[in-house]
């Protein structure tokens, strides 16, 4: 702390020295517990290194397991910026679906119109995440000018987006037009690290995926805590009357938060696309709202609003992904994976709680 | 430390300035006349629901006009009408003459038209962020359009910590481990950081201790010197008396009359705000 406790006397405890010592108190107490989400990584992390030296630590390990995650994990960075500014979204998961789908048919279709393959995918990547962008807006100006409860207009929006998604593709597959290949040469591309190499020593590559994550991340991170929007964010969710009467249009703010989190559902799209090379209409982004939201729980973001952080979402999403990893590893059933994410959702709210108090 | 005096020859002077620890003298400082006779807010025959109806008073800049009244005969709604958080039904309001209607109180803000409410931690400031975002929040624009000026907005937050002699030990720790009179002056401050030609301030002392009650009525004595036109809210009479160049009664949303604050008295105000004795006002 910068400033110290005076005494300028016996017992003459003035407010400025009251009210030090409470705040170096608090400052203490936050200390602990808003690093929690960080010890927990680090403990859940070298549980795994110890335990399965042989094949956690390996690189390809750890970048496969990234990664399977990082378009949830996008997903959860514009899920904590909503859920910051006073929202919620459950709509992403098949925000994330309809603009893979919608995204994968103009790619095709431009492809296959004979126009140049490497210009059909970059209209049709940001075809979707255009598409994520004006789903969040709608959802936005529902929720706002509309004076419907986020759960409910991104419930709605879960159902809807869905059903347009799987009726697009007749409840199937969408694939990639025979010859388009640059979709999955993008998804196989990436940045090599000098010196980390494979069982065959060969260099191992880091998607691309996994650099957008974290690209992600750092820029949702700036966003909250540098920019005036981000500062907004807070505002509103922290005190939304409060808020206006200081000026703040409010209504904006709230739409900006759940536009942010529609491009985030695109820019998953996006990932989905470069890592698989087609679109299941009922498989893409299924439950992704509620992986997002246990990343941003657990994370330390406060569900009321007002209170979060980026990078605590991004471990978060690790935290999740080695705890499903540890259950496959030691041959826990994919059934029970779940119940043990319902576990740690709760105790993160339990410790959640008892920073607010 | 502990002072003891004897509860029936002791006067609230006494025991203020014993709680403060000085002199009370000059509470009120005093009231200099207006800058201008022109008006920079007028309110004409303005109606705000079932709360008021036909309220018409002006501020000159360098003005202190009171609004008294009981608590709902709709001060608080008139003020809420102006910078746009109420529906207006009727009448309108001029900014130097030109009739204008703010729709937010961030339009009412651009426009110079500032408005502390009484509901200090609910409306008046954040109580999760910091003394710093709390300042600049009105006007965080200034500090830069997309990305605010961290270190300006730190400057910009001592000074105010100076001019208004807030006790702050960090302005980057949470305003509400701050003491409610140093939150309510961050709330003037916050305010005065959009540079407004018109404040209205609602009830700006309520459970504020003695003496940062003092230098906030300092605070707003100098900012009307400075050529501010204010609208002081106060259910507390001594204050309008003593702060006031006009005093504006309401009565069940009614304007029940206007008074010249020096040479008022609280028992004219009260028949005013009450309705008895009205022959006599």
């Amino acid at each position: 702390m910068s400033h110290s406790t005076q005494t300028d006397g016996l017992g003459s405890g003035d407010r400025n020295t009251a009210s030090s010592a409470s705040s170096a108190w608090q400052f203490g107490l936050s200390t602990l517990e808003r690093f929690g989400v960080v010890i927990a990584f680090i403990a859940l992390f070298s549980y795994n290194a110890i335990t399965q030296p042989e094949t956690f630590l390996k690189p390809e390990n750890l970048r496969n397991l990234l990664n399977q995650n990082a378009d949830i994990g996008v997903i959860a960075v514009g899920m904590t910026l909503v859920i910051i500014a006073g929202g919620i979204d459950l709509s992403v998961g098949a925000v994330m679906a309809f603009a893979a789908a919608v995204g994968m048919i103009t790619m095709n279709s431009l492809f296959e119109g004979s126009m140049n393959e490497t210009l059909a995918v970059i209209i049709g990547l940001a075809t979707g995440i255009g598409l994520g962008a004006a789903c969040g807006l709608l959802n936005g100006l529902l929720v706002t000018i509309g004076r419907i409860p986020a759960f409910i207009v991104t419930l709605a929006g879960l159902i809807g987006f869905r059903s347009v998604t799987l009726a697009i593709a007749e409840g199937g597959e969408i694939r990639a037009a025979d010859g388009l290949t640059a979709l999955q040469t993008l998804g196989r591309g990436g940045l090599e690290i000098p010196g980390v190499l494979d069982y065959y020593e060969q260099p191992v590559i880091f998607y691309w995926n996994i650099l957008i994550f974290f690209t992600v991340v750092i820029a949702g991170q700036l966003l909250l805590g540098r920019t005036r929007l981000g500062r907004h964010f807070i505002a509103v969710g922290s005190n939304e009357v409060a808020a206006r009467y200081s000026g703040i249009a409010v209504n904006r703010v709230r739409t900006w938060s759940y536009v942010l989190g529609g491009a985030c559902a695109g820019i998953a799209a996006l990932m989905s696309l470069m890592r698989m090379n087609s679109v299941s209409s009922s498989g893409v982004g299924h439950l992704a709202e509620l992986d997002a939201i246990a990343a941003v729980v657990i994370g330390g973001t406060a569900m009321t609003g007002g209170r979060g952080r980026v990078w605590g979402t991004m471990l978060g999403v690790l935290i999740l992904i080695m705890i499903s990893n540890m259950l496959t590893l030691a041959d826990v059933e994919v059934y029970w994976q779940g119940f043990v994410k319902g576990v740690i959702i709760i105790l993160a709210v339990l410790i959640q709680r008892g920073k607010a108090n | 430390m502990v002072a003891e005096t004897n509860p029936e020859t002791a006067d609230a002077d006494q025991l203020a300035s014993l709680m403060v620890g000085r002199d009370l003298v000059d509470v009120y400082p005093p009231v200099v006349a207006p800058s201008a006779e022109t008006s920079r807010l007028s309110v004409r025959e303005l109606s705000v629901g079932s709360h008021a109806s036909k309220i018409t008073f002006d501020v000159a800049p360098g003005e202190i006009v009171g609004l008294a009244g009981l608590v709902g005969s709709g001060r608080t709604e008139i003020a809420e009408a102006i910078v746009g958080l109420r529906p207006i039904t009727g009448g309108e309001i001029q900014l130097d003459g030109d009739a204008i209607r703010f729709r937010s109180p961030k339009q009412a803000l651009e426009q110079g038209v500032a408005y502390v409410s009484e509901d200090r931690k609910g409306r008046g400031i954040l109580v999760d962020l910091s003394c710093v975002e709390n300042t600049t929040l009105p006007n965080l624009r200034a500090y830069g359009r997309l990305v605010p000026d961290r270190r300006r907005e730190r400057t910009t937050t001592a000074e105010w910590i100076e001019r208004l002699d807030i006790r702050c030990p960090d302005p980057r720790s949470p305003i509400r481990m701050l003491s409610g009179g140093n939150q309510q002056k961050f709330a003037v401050a916050s305010r005065l950081d959009a540079q407004p030609t018109v404040l209205l301030l609602d009830e700006p002392t309520r459970g504020v201790d003695v003496g940062a009650k003092r230098e906030l009525y300092h605070l707003i004595a100098k900012l009307a010197k400075d050529g501010l036109a204010c609208v002081l809210i106060s259910s507390e009479l001594p204050e309008l008396l003593g702060l006031c160049h006009r005093i504006a009664v309401m009565r069940q949303g009614q304007l029940a009359g206007v008074v010249d604050g020096p040479t008022a008295s609280e028992e004219s105000i009260m028949r005013l705000a009450a309705g008895v004795g009205e022959a006599a006002a």
